[in-house]
C-alpha cells in the first residue's frame, strides 16, 4: 500500500532534524515506497511508515501486525534499530506496547498536526559484527600466506647478497694484503740491490782511481756513460763516424 | 776518448713523428708514445666552459675524453700528417704538430740545475720537403722561447735513424708505415737522390682486407677502420707464391680457415670458403700488381698511386723487391754489392707472422722480399728491425748523442745542429 510522499517526508525531516544521515532503502532490499533508512554513526535505522487513516478498525489492525511481521522479516540482521510510524486517527488499533518490546521495534506516532511523537523507543536489534564469507577468508590467508612467502624471499635473497658482497670485501682485502706484502718484499729487494750496487760503486771508485795522475772530466765521463748507456748505443759503430762530422 | 759528452748523456732527447704515433722522449731505453692528433676544442661548447675546460687544443692521452659524436671527430679532430707529410699551409695541423712537441717536453722536462736544455733529434720522413724542416725548428725555437727546454735541435730522415738503431753503417732501409713506403739506401748518409717512396703501406693492405669482408657478408664492419685493421692483423698472411697458396687454400679450406673473433665482444669472422683470400692481404703489400687485384682495383679499391722521380714515373704497384733493386741502381756500381748484404725492412707494416703448419705456403716479410730478389737474380741479406716501433727513436737519440755540438746546421748538407744563440 502506498504511503502519501507527505507522510513520508514528515518522517523524514523528524529523522534528518535529529542528525541522521538519509540513505536509500534499496540498499538494504527494502521498498522505497513505505520504508525510508538512516545511518547514524555507524547505526543504520530504518522506519517503515504506515497510513492508517481511513481505514476500517479491524483492517488498521491488521495492517499494524503485518508491518511489525514484514518489519522483522526483512530488516533482520541488516539493521540496528527499527521504527514504526503510524498515522492513526485511534489509538486503539494499536496492538499492545509489549507487542512491541518484545519485538524491539520502536512506535511513532503522527498526529492530526502532523507531529512526531515516539511512543516507544527501539531496541537493538543485530550486534555490531563483521561477518566474513568462507571465500573472502579462504581468500585473505592464502594472501597472507603469499606476501609471507615473499618476505622470507626478499630476506634470502638480500642475505645472499649481504654475504656475496662481504665474500667479495674480505677476498679483495685479502689480494690486497698480499699485493702489500709482495710490494713490501720488492722494496726490501731493492733496497738490497741498491745497497749492494753502492757498495760496488765505492770499491770500484777507490780501486779504478789512479795512483798519481787525476783523470780529465771527460775519461771519467766516457768510463761512466758508456756503461750506462741504453743497449742500442752501445758499442755502436755510428758514435763513432756521426762523432767525426765536421763543418767543411 | 769518448765522443759523448756528460751533458749530451743526461740531456739527448729524440722525437719520431709518425703519421700514426709521436715518440719522444730524452736517454731511455723506450720513448713515451701518443697519438699524433690533436683534438679542437669547439670555442662554444658550454659543458667544457663549465667544467673549467680552457686548452684550445686538447693532446695525448687526454683526447679521447673529447671524443664525441662521429661529426665531431671529422670536424675537431686533427690528424696532422698524411705519409708522413705535413701539408705546408695546414695551419691547424702545424698547430697539433707544435703541441704534440711541447707535450713532450712538459712531460720530460727536469728540474735539475744544470739542465740548459735538451740536445734534440727530429726524425721526419725520408720525402719530407725543405718546408717541414724550417717550420719544425720554428716551432723548437718557439717552445725553447717558452719554456727553455731546447738548446740545439736537428732534423733526420727516419731510415737514417732505422739504420743508426740497427748499428749498420751501410745498407738499404725499406720503411713502410700506413700510406707510404721509402727506400732509402744508406752509407754513413743517407743516399737522397736514390730514395725511392712509394705511394703505399698498410693503408692498402686495410683497404683489400675491407673488401674481402664486404664480399664475405660483412659490409657493415667494412667501415670500422680499427676493426678491418685488427682482422688483417689477425687473420692476414703473406704468400710465398700467391698462385700456390691460393691453389692449396682453395683445395684444403678446412687447413687455412679464417676465424676470428672481436675481443671483447661477440662479433665473429669467418671466411669460410672465401679463406682463400686472406693471402691477398698480406701479397697486396709486395706485390699489388698480381692478376687477382685488378677485379679489385675495377670495383674502385684505390690502385696505388704511380711515383715521379724527375723524368722517372716508377709504377704504384711495382713489386716491393723490384722497387728497392731500382733503388740501389741509382748509386753507384761499387757501392751496390754492399748494400744488397743488408736490406733493413722497418716499420708496422712488415710485421708479419707465420701461423703453425702454414710455413710451405706462408712466409714473413724478409723471406718474401728475399725471394722477389731471388727472382730478379739478386742474392740479398733481408732483416727485419728487432724493435720496428721504437728503432726510429732509438737511432735519433744515438744521433743526439754522438753529433759534434760544434756542428752546426747545413741547408746544402742537411744536417747538424740548430743552435739556440745562432740560430735563434
Amino acid at each position: 500500500m502506498a504511503v502519501p510522499s507527505k507522510l513520508m517526508s514528515i518522517v523524514r525531516n523528524y529523522f534528518l532534524d535529529h542528525g541522521m544521515e538519509e540513505i536509500p532503502p534499496s540498499s538494504l532490499s527494502l521498498n522505497p515506497e513505505s520504508y525510508l533508512a538512516f545511518r547514524d554513526a555507524n547505526n543504520i535505522l530504518v522506519v517503515k511508515v504506515v497510513d492508517a487513516e481511513g481505514l476500517s478498525l479491524h483492517k488498521a489492525k491488521e495492517i499494524i501486525e503485518n508491518s511489525i511481521v514484514s518489519i522483522l522479516n526483512e530488516t533482520v540482521g541488516t539493521v540496528d534499530k527499527a521504527y514504526l510510524a503510524l498515522k492513526t486517527p485511534s489509538l486503539s488499533v494499536l496492538p499492545p506496547p509489549s507487542r512491541f518490546k518484545s519485538s524491539g521495534i520502536g512506535l511513532l506516532l503522527i498526529d492530526d498536526k502532523d507531529t512526531i511523537d515516539e511512543k516507544i523507543p527501539p531496541r537493538p536489534l543485530r550486534r555490531l559484527s563483521i561477518v566474513y564469507s568462507e571465500e573472502k577468508l579462504s581468500e585473505c590467508i592464502e594472501r597472507l600466506s603469499k606476501l609471507e612467502e615473499g618476505f622470507r624471499e626478499v630476506k634470502r635473497e638480500i642475505s645472499d647478497v649481504l654475504y656475496k658482497r662481504i665474500e667479495n670485501n674480505t677476498e679483495s682485502i685479502r689480494n690486497l694484503e698480499k699485493i702489500v706484502e709482495d710490494i713490501r718484499h720488492q722494496i726490501e729487494k731493492m733496497e738490497k740491490i741498491v745497497e749492494h750496487i753502492y757498495h760496488q760503486q765505492i770499491e770500484r771508485l777507490s780501486s779504478t782511481e789512479p795512483p798519481v795522475h787525476v783523470p780529465s772530466s771527460t775519461t771519467e765521463a766516457r768510463s761512466y756513460v758508456d756503461e750506462d748507456l741504453p743497449e742500442f748505443a752501445r758499442d755502436n759503430p755510428w758514435i763513432d763516424t756521426l762523432s767525426k762530422r765536421r763543418q767543411t | 776518448m769518448s765522443p759523448i759528452d756528460a751533458y749530451r748523456r743526461k740531456y739527448a732527447y729524440a722525437e719520431d713523428y709518425g703519421t700514426s704515433y709521436f715518440k719522444f722522449g730524452p736517454v731511455a731505453e723506450k720513448p713515451h708514445v701518443i697519438e699524433n692528433r690533436g683534438f679542437f676544442v669547439p670555442k662554444d661548447t658550454i659543458v667544457l666552459k663549465v667544467v673549467g675546460v680552457e686548452k684550445r687544443i686538447v693532446v695525448g692521452p687526454e683526447v679521447a675524453q673529447y671524443l664525441g659524436s662521429r661529426e665531431d671527430l671529422a670536424r675537431h679532430l686533427v690528424y696532422p700528417m698524411r705519409d708522413g707529410v705535413v701539408d705546408l699551409n695546414d695551419e691547424r695541423a702545424w698547430r697539433v704538430i707544435k703541441e704534440i712537441t711541447r707535450y713532450g717536453f712538459e712531460l720530460t722536462k727536469p728540474s735539475t740545475q744544470d739542465f740548459q736544455g735538451f740536445y734534440v733529434t727530429a726524425a721526419l720522413s725520408a720525402i719530407a720537403p725543405k718546408y717541414m724542416y724550417e717550420k719544425l725548428f720554428e716551432i723548437h725555437a718557439e717552445l725553447d722561447n717558452e719554456m727553455g727546454v731546447v738548446k740545439a735541435v736537428t732534423i733526420i730522415p727516419q731510415p737514417l735513424a732505422v739504420a743508426i738503431a740497427q748499428k749498420t753503417l751501410t745498407c738499404i732501409v725499406v720503411e713502410s708505415g700506413h700510406g707510404n713506403t721509402q727506400i732509402t739506401p744508406i752509407s754513413q748518409y743517407p743516399i737522397r737522390k736514390a730514395i725511392v717512396s712509394l705511394n703505399r703501406g698498410g693503408a692498402e693492405a686495410d683497404a683489400i682486407t675491407a673488401e674481402i669482408l664486404k664480399d664475405c657478408g660483412y659490409g657493415d664492419l667494412a667501415s670500422e677502420e680499427k676493426l678491418v685493421r685488427l682482422v688483417k692483423e689477425k687473420v692476414g698472411l703473406v704468400p710465398r707464391d700467391l698462385d700456390q697458396a691460393i691453389k692449396k687454400a682453395k683445395e684444403d679450406p678446412e687447413r687455412f680457415k679464417a676465424h676470428f673473433r672481436v675481443p671483447g665482444t661477440l662479433t665473429e669472422i669467418d671466411l669460410g670458403e672465401n679463406s682463400w683470400t686472406r693471402f691477398l692481404i698480406g701479397e697486396i703489400i709486395f706485390n699489388p700488381q698480381h692478376e687477382v687485384f685488378e677485379s679489385y682495383y675495377r670495383r674502385g679499391m684505390p690502385r696505388p698511386r704511380d711515383t715521379i722521380i724527375g723524368d722517372e714515373r716508377i709504377p704504384g704497384t711495382i713489386p716491393l723487391g723490384r722497387a728497392i733493386a731500382e733503388s740501389a741502381n741509382k748509386t753507384s756500381i761499387e757501392l751496390q754489392p754492399y748494400l744488397y748484404r743488408k736490406i733493413i725492412l722497418s716499420g708496422g707494416n712488415f710485421a708479419w707472422k707465420v701461423p703453425p703448419g702454414m710455413e710451405d705456403v706462408a712466409c714473413d716479410a724478409a723471406t718474401k722480399i728475399r725471394e722477389q730478389m731471388k727472382e730478379l737474380g739478386l742474392e740479398v741479406h733481408v732483416e727485419l728491425t728487432k724493435d720496428p716501433i721504437y728503432s726510429v727513436w732509438k737511432g735519433s737519440i744515438v744521433y743526439s748523442l754522438a753529433l759534434p755540438g760544434d756542428y752546426l746546421w747545413s741547408w746544402d748538407k742537411m744536417e747538424g745542429w740548430y743552435m739556440r744563440g745562432i740560430h735563434y
